[in-house]
């Protein structure tokens, strides 16, 4: 039963919900926190959620807001109001989560970080996993590469990418400031120092290709090769260039041989 | 007079817990005998059983202090986990008898790091529903030659001296001649079954390291040349003896070590008294990263390896690495004695070609371990 309106409420569990709550309908409030319709004005309407053995407010959370969002979740979760009313694994578990302490470490990380990074996450569904490298960092250097991440405005795997190596190089003693500056595939290059050494290696090779043959050096996972594209009209240029293929082979494994 | 396990091992758990089920078995009775009364605690459900989940690095590392006696209600024997690669890897036959589950020694690099998710090191009490397995295998198998390994998620021999399993598998080999009993382990623990050699169908095998690899990477295990002592007991006892030079781990030094790694080896072995060798080169499923930096930093070689996605979804060192040390090695033992029996480890048949220039296939020493056995 609606009795009282939104300004009746002290006790909000504003998370920041990223759907808005429907202005038609009246907002809810459970054991007397306004638990949805926070944007609204002051004299909306609030419906008092029935408290009782039943039904829990994990429960309810996943009827209100079926698809939460793991920023959405942990600013649930960490919310000071929720200790009173809230059972984190249930809801964790209910909304379908693989709750773990790792799990609960990364969900109370993200409501450390700026808002703008819990936006991206929420946007591009970033999973608890990739964000574990940040949990190796103190909180004021997880900022700072947080905030450079979403300044780049790079793809989700590129920002994933970089996050990790970041990362990486800090635990390895590396200048935080320095790497936020690095472009992805100088930050590339200081994390796999010694691939790049191979890779540039194989690229500076001076093989007998011929100029109907376009090879391109390229890095495929753990392997590194060429990819080579080429054309032939009729099957004698392709004999040469099966030719000058098999000339190229010999090349390239003599000079593996003499390393 | 009851064989007498090292101190240091006792101490090394803090307590060690007894399924009520176990409580009468022979491994249970001696945990009793050899544990101080306040560790032993008879238990009728098993210890943290609410992290039936991925475990926190604490968790593991708590897990590796605490021991479970308790029955093991699966299937005991099954094929090697790179069977069901066998697609992408060169399958060498191998089989597996799990005995308990989690290690008491702790190397950077385990894959037990994303497997378990118990927080107890567990030693099954009932091996002789293990040995029944057997029998009923023998029934249709025993003219095939399996390779039956105990040391997949636990050391095969470093809790030995407690469970004195070894004692009771290799008169159980002695069977079935065809058979082949394989130990593996990174322990000094032999001393607990030398008396039972000669056994030719028991080979023990140590994963080898450099030195500089072993302190670095692989804590808490017998040093090499501690390893290298127990192999020549072995030797003079009368038992086969294997190496696994794996994984090889890239560190800057590492053509200059693991050079006298295999020089150690060829000089204190000869090809006839060494079954096999074999070697791998570093790799780990990406799932295992996070906990491994949590509990061992960048600074170890293994953290801070350059590795890539590569086929099976493993990270790998680049391919061309990879090959490089493999084939080093692989040189430095052919060009001393072409007797030395060396395969590659859930290897691809590329990384085979490019780094030893042939498939194992090819090979007349190695023809026996790959071919084809029936599926169990």
């Amino acid at each position: 039963m609606v009795s009282k309106f939104i300004e009746h409420y002290h006790d909000r569990l504003f998370f920041r919900p990223l759907t808005k709550w429907p202005e038609s309908l009246p907002a809810l409030s459970y054991k007397g926190i306004l638990i949805s319709g926070f944007e609204h004005s002051r004299q909306h309407p609030v419906y008092e959620l029935p408290s009782g053995p039943d039904s829990t407010f994990s429960q309810l959370i996943v009827e209100i807001y079926p698809s939460l969002t793991l920023p959405e979740l942990a600013r649930i979760i960490y919310h000071p109001l929720s200790a009173q009313i809230l059972e984190p694994q249930q809801l964790i578990r209910t909304m379908g989560f693989h709750d773990s302490a790792d799990f609960r470490k990364v969900l109370k990380l993200i409501t450390q970080l700026p808002n703008g990074f819990q936006d991206w996450i929420s946007s591009k569904k970033v999973g608890a996993q990739e964000l574990f490298p940040l949990l190796n960092l103190t909180i004021e250097k997880a900022t700072l590469l947080t905030n450079r991440l979403i300044e780049l405005s790079e793809t989700k795997s590129e920002t994933i990418q970089r996050l990790e190596w970041t990362s990486d190089l800090v635990l390895m003693n590396h200048d935080i400031k320095k790497l936020l500056i690095l472009s992805l595939v100088e930050l590339r290059q200081t994390r796999f120092p010694n691939t790049t050494l191979r890779d540039e290696h194989l690229k500076s090779l001076n093989l007998p290709w011929s100029s109907h043959l376009k090879p391109k050096m390229q890095r495929r996972g753990d392997q590194s090769g060429f990819d080579v594209q080429f054309f032939a009209s009729t099957p004698y240029e392709l004999e040469k260039l099966a030719d000058n293929l098999k000339k190229v082979a010999t090349a390239w494994n003599s000079n593996l041989k003499q390393n | 007079m009851e064989f007498q396990p090292q101190t240091k091992l006792i101490d090394s758990f803090e307590k060690v817990y007894i399924d009520q089920a176990s409580e009468n078995s022979e491994v249970a009775k001696r945990c009793i005998s050899l544990f101080p009364e306040d560790k032993i605690e008879v238990v009728n459900q098993e210890p943290f059983s609410n992290l039936k989940r991925t475990l926190t690095a604490e968790e593991f590392d708590q897990s590796k202090k605490i021991l479970f006696v308790t029955e093991f209600k699966g299937q005991f024997f099954k094929r090697c986990p790179g069977a069901s690669q066998s697609k992408a890897i060169n399958c060498c036959n191998y089989h597996v008898l799990n005995l308990g589950s989690q290690c008491n020694m702790n190397c950077s690099y385990c894959y037990l790091q994303s497997y378990l998710n118990s927080g107890v090191s567990k030693i099954y009490s009932n091996i002789d529903q293990a040995l029944i397995e057997l029998d009923m295998m023998a029934a249709q198998n025993s003219h095939h030659p399996f390779r039956v390994g105990t040391g997949e998620i636990i050391d095969s021999l470093s809790l030995d001296q407690i469970t004195l399993f070894s004692r009771k598998l290799i008169p159980f080999f002695k069977k079935y001649p065809k058979w082949t009993l394989e130990f593996k382990t990174k322990s000094d623990h032999v001393d607990q079954f030398l008396d039972l050699g000669p056994s030719k169908q028991t080979v023990v095998s140590w994963s080898l390291n450099c030195n500089e690899i072993i302190e670095s990477e692989e804590h808490k295990t017998a040093r090499l040349e501690q390893r290298l002592l127990a192999a020549e007991k072995c030797v003079k006892a009368g038992f086969s003896i294997a190496f696994h030079l794996d994984p090889l781990i890239w560190h800057p030094e590492w053509k200059k070590n693991y050079s006298a790694l295999v020089s150690e080896i060829m000089d204190r072995f000869t090809p006839e008294q060494v079954n096999v060798i074999s070697m791998g080169t570093l790799r780990f499923q990406p799932e295992q990263r996070h906990m491994m930096k949590q509990r061992f930093g960048l600074q170890s070689f293994v953290t801070s390896a350059e590795m890539f996605p590569s086929e099976g979804s493993k990270l790998r060192y680049d391919a061309s690495l990879r090959h490089e040390m493999l084939r080093s090695l692989y040189n430095q033992f052919k060009n001393h004695n072409s007797q030395w029996r060396i395969f590659l480890c859930m290897e691809t048949p590329e990384t085979w070609i490019s780094a030893l220039d042939s498939q194992p296939m090819k090979k007349d020493e190695l023809k026996e371990l790959f071919r084809a056995l029936p599926k169990v």
